[in-house]
């Protein structure tokens, strides 16, 4: 199921000289969307099918998905799931565009099967955009938040 | 009548005795707002894996997504099981599954109804609700921190309010009237620690199995949000696969899921 890193700069490359905005490849292990955005390529990957390797396949995106810029990370679903930026319904969103994040600080909740899961920042920063809104579903490996370092 | 307490010591004895490798430490609450909030403020003192909180009653206990779940005390069995697990992330949304499985053995053990369990997170006897599982997880980045299980199980209850009256059931309704709760706890996280062993090897595929037998939406007339269909099983991520009408499989990972028909006794 992992995507080899040869693939994935191939595609991305192939994307970047070709000029198109867009590209999506499927196939039985996975489905894999990018789309170029101020520049810089956005990559989401689904998984099709069994669960045991998309660790891996999360880290081989991970390593290899150009940052547009160093000073930013993005916080990524490690689930497919359901996003909600507030514990509860009506209650205070854990936090919002211009809020300094320390580590370990709960960010949101991706909710997959019942289970509940606090994402957590790992690095201290601010929030510089949050690129879902409450209640949608995201895939795994979605981007949720863009951070700025701090 | 009120009901006896829970007898941590009782039960400290019969986790001995059945080689329980979970349940140390325990924290017991007279009357405590949630024992998931418990649980994990013990996980952030540094508590270790295994560590079990219960409350005789809760005050904001949580169901999906902050609908609450209340009970009388000591009529229901309602614990939350602090977890540090070595378990890949992915199958992690299956613990609600397998939490339910677990509960569902313990009881069908003891019980002659049929005892099913309802994605994705309830146990049923005869088509009603027995117990609810909610699984909470602190995650960063591919990492999975605490990890906490809690579940609810109605044990002495012999009357619901006329709105849950339809849906619900115990285990003293079931029949299941001569043992304690301490008992219950012990078969439930025997059965749970089995199957979350399976987890930690990898073992996806005897879950799933599982699953696949006592599936209480296989087969049913369903929605789930706009989705509407049959019940066509649970894959491998924990995902309802739903037929509908256009012959199309769906996969649904998350929403509420309202069973046309429910509760008829099967």
């Amino acid at each position: 199921m992992q995507i080899p890193l040869a693939q994935l700069k191939e595609l991305l490359e192939t994307l970047d000289a070709g000029g198109a905005s867009e590209l999506e490849y499927e196939d039985e292990t996975i489905r894999l969307r990018i789309s170029m955005a101020r520049g810089a390529p956005i990559v989401a990957a689904t998984p099709m099918a069994a669960a045991p390797s998309l660790a891996s396949a999360a880290a081989a995106l991970a390593a290899s998905a150009p940052i547009d810029d160093p000073n930013t990370v993005y916080v990524t679903s490690p689930f497919v799931g359901t996003f909600y930026r507030a514990p509860a319904p009506g209650a205070e969103p854990f936090v919002s565009v211009g809020v300094p994040v320390k580590p370990g600080q709960t960010l949101c909740i991706v909710e997959a099967m019942k289970l509940m899961n606090e994402i957590e920042a790992e690095i201290p920063g601010v929030v510089a955009e949050i690129l879902v809104e409450n209640g949608n579903s995201v895939e795994f490996g979605q981007r949720l938040f863009k951070l700025r370092k701090s | 009548m009120p009901h006896p307490r829970f007898d941590p010591a009782y039960f400290a004895a019969l986790a001995h005795a059945g080689g329980l490798a979970v349940g140390r430490p325990l924290e017991l609450f007279d009357s405590t707002p949630s024992t998931m909030d418990a649980a994990f403020a013990a996980a952030a003192r540094g508590a270790p894996h295994g560590t079990l909180v219960i409350a005789e009653e809760q005050t904001a206990g949580r169901g999906r997504h902050g609908r609450s779940w209340t009970s009388a005390p000591g009529e229901s069995l309602t614990f939350s099981l602090l977890l540090r697990p070595r378990l890949p992330l992915a199958v992690v949304p299956l613990l609600p599954l397998v939490t339910g499985l677990a509960v569902r053995q313990a009881v069908a053990a003891r019980v002659s109804a049929m005892a099913s369990v309802k994605w994705p997170n309830d146990v049923l006897v005869s088509g009603r609700k027995i117990a609810g599982v909610l699984v909470e997880s602190r995650v960063k980045g591919d990492e999975v921190k605490p990890l906490v299980v809690g579940v609810g199980l109605n044990v002495e209850t012999r009357a619901f309010s006329p709105s849950l009256s339809p849906m619900a059931t115990s285990l003293a309704l079931a029949g299941a009237t001569d043992r304690g709760r301490e008992a219950w706890l012990l078969d439930c996280l025997t059965e749970l620690v089995a199957r979350l062993d399976l987890l930690e090897q990898g073992a996806v595929d005897p879950i799933v199995s599982e699953l696949g037998s006592h599936d209480a939406l296989r087969g049913r007339w369903l929605s789930a949000g706009a989705i509407r269909g049959v019940g066509a099983g649970i894959d491998s991520t924990g995902a309802l696969l739903v037929r509908t009408e256009d012959h199309r499989t769906v996969a649904v990972t998350s929403g509420m899921v309202e069973l046309e028909g429910a509760f008829s006794d099967e």
